[in-house]
C-alpha cells in the first residue's frame, strides 16, 4: 500500500487542531516556511527552464494564462446566481478559485516524485503566470474597470506585481534560469530538504485549515459544495488544456492541479485592499478550509488516478 | 438559508456521490470522492432540517422568533 507523507501530516495538524491538542508553532513558522516553498519551487523551475526550455514555452504560457482568465468567469455566476452572494464577495471567491495554491502545487510535486512520474520542470513558471490573470478578471467582475471603479490603479499594481508570492517565485525562477548548474550550490537546502520542510509546512497548515472551517457556519451547504464542485471543474479543465498543449502525464497532472487549486496567500491580500467591503473570512475560509484539505487528501490523488487511467505513464 | 444554495448542494453531494462511486466500483480510483460527496450530502440535509423550523416560527406570527432571526 502507497502511503503519502505530506497529507498524513496535513492531517496530524487538523486533527491536532480540532481535538484541541497543545501544539505550538512560533509564531513566524509559517511565513518562514512560505518563503521556503516559493523560493525552491521558483528556483527548481528556474533551473530545469534554462536546461530545457525552448520557445514553445512562450506559447504553452500563453495558453496556460488563458485558462486563469477562463476560471473566475465559470466561477462568478455560481456564486451570483446559486450562491446568491453579493457582487464583490462573488468576485473575489471567483478570484481565489481562478489563481492557484503554490502549497497545492508542492504537495502534487511531492507525490508526482513519489509515483516516479515525470513532469516538465519548468513549470513553476506556469505557476507564477497563474496567480496574477484571475485577480484582474476578479476585480473587473467586481467593479468594471472603468473611471467609475474607484480603484486606485497604482496601489492595485503594486499589490499585483509585489507580491511576496510573484516577487519571490518569480525571482528566484531568474535566479535559477540564470544559474543554471551554477545553483547546484544551494540545492540542498531547497532540494535536498524541499519534502521535510514540506511537511511541517502542512502540519502547520492543517491546524490553520481546521481553524477556519468555523468561518463558513452560515453559508456551510452552498460553500463547502462550491469549493469541492469548482476545484473539479478547474482540474477537469486544466487537464483538457495540458492534454491539448501536449504535456507529459506530469505535466497534465501538476496543470489539473493548479486548474482544481485556490489561492490562499497572493490573493486575499490584493483582495483586502481592493475591495475593503468582501467578505474576506469567507473567501480564505474555502480555499483553505475546505478547498486545500479537499486536494491534498482526495483531490490530487483522484487527479492521478483519473489522468493515469487515460493517459497510462509510459 | 435560501432554498437555491440548498438546492445547489444536494445536487452537488448526490453528483459527487454518484461519480465518487461509480469511479471506485470500477477501479479507477479510491472512495475519497463519494466520502466527500457523502459529507457534502450531510451537510445539506442537516442545514435543511436545522432551518424547517424557523421557517414555521415565522409563518405562526412567533414576533419572538421573527426578531431573533432579525438579530442573526
Amino acid at each position: 500500500m502507497h502511503f503519502d507523507v505530506a497529507p498524513a501530516f496535513f492531517l496530524l495538524g487538523a486533527l491536532a487542531a480540532l481535538v484541541k491538542a497543545d501544539l505550538k508553532f512560533p509564531p513566524s513558522l509559517y511565513q518562514s516556511l512560505t518563503l521556503f516553498l516559493l523560493v525552491a519551487i521558483g528556483l527548481k523551475g528556474g533551473v530545469a527552464l534554462a536546461a530545457h526550455g525552448n520557445s514553445d514555452v512562450i506559447w504553452e504560457a500563453l495558453a496556460v494564462v488563458s485558462l486563469g482568465v477562463v476560471l473566475p468567469l465559470l466561477a462568478f455566476p455560481l456564486l451570483r446566481k446559486l450562491g446568491q452572494l453579493g457582487k464583490e464577495d462573488a468576485a473575489s471567491i471567483a478570484a481565489h478559485y481562478g489563481s492557484v495554491s503554490v502549497g497545492t502545487y508542492a504537495v502534487a510535486v511531492a507525490m508526482l516524485e513519489a509515483f516516479n512520474i515525470s513532469y516538465e520542470a519548468y513549470f513553476p513558471l506556469f505557476v507564477v503566470l497563474l496567480e496574477m490573470p484571475a485577480i484582474v478578471v476578479g476585480l473587473a467582475l467586481a467593479r468594471g474597470t472603468g473611471k467609475d471603479s474607484g480603484y486606485n490603479y497604482r496601489e492595485l499594481l503594486h499589490e499585483i506585481f509585489c507580491n511576496q508570492g510573484i516577487v519571490l517565485m518569480s525571482g528566484a525562477l531568474l535566479i535559477g534560469y540564470l544559474a543554471g548548474p551554477g545553483a547546484d550550490s544551494v540545492m540542498p537546502l531547497f532540494g535536498g530538504m524541499f519534502h521535510g520542510l514540506l511537511a511541517l509546512f502542512l502540519l502547520q497548515l492543517g491546524v490553520v485549515a481546521a481553524s477556519r472551517l468555523a468561518e463558513i457556519r452560515l453559508n456551510a451547504p452552498f460553500v463547502t459544495a462550491f469549493a469541492v464542485l469548482m476545484p473539479l471543474i478547474g482540474a477537469t479543465l486544466g487537464a483538457l488544456l495540458g492534454e491539448f498543449i501536449g504535456f507529459s502525464v506530469g505535466g497534465v497532472i501538476l496543470l489539473a492541479v493548479l486548474g482544481g487549486s485556490a489561492s490562499y496567500i497572493a490573493v486575499p491580500a490584493v483582495m483586502q485592499s481592493a475591495l475593503p467591503d468582501a467578505n474576506h473570512s469567507l473567501s480564505i475560509a474555502a480555499s483553505l478550509g475546505v478547498t486545500f484539505p479537499f486536494n491534498v487528501l482526495v483531490g490530487i490523488p483522484l487527479y492521478i488516478a483519473v489522468i493515469t487511467y487515460f493517459k497510462p505513464v509510459t | 438559508m435560501n432554498s437555491i444554495p440548498l438546492m445547489f448542494s444536494t445536487v452537488t453531494g448526490l453528483f459527487l456521490t454518484a461519480v465518487g462511486a461509480a469511479l471506485a466500483s470500477s477501479g479507477i480510483a479510491g472512495w475519497g470522492l463519494f466520502t466527500v460527496g457523502l459529507g457534502i450530502l450531510t451537510v445539506a440535509f442537516v442545514s435543511r432540517a436545522t432551518a424547517s423550523p424557523r421557517l414555521i416560527s415565522l409563518n405562526l406570527n412567533n414576533t419572538d422568533g421573527a426578531a431573533r432571526l432579525q438579530q442573526r
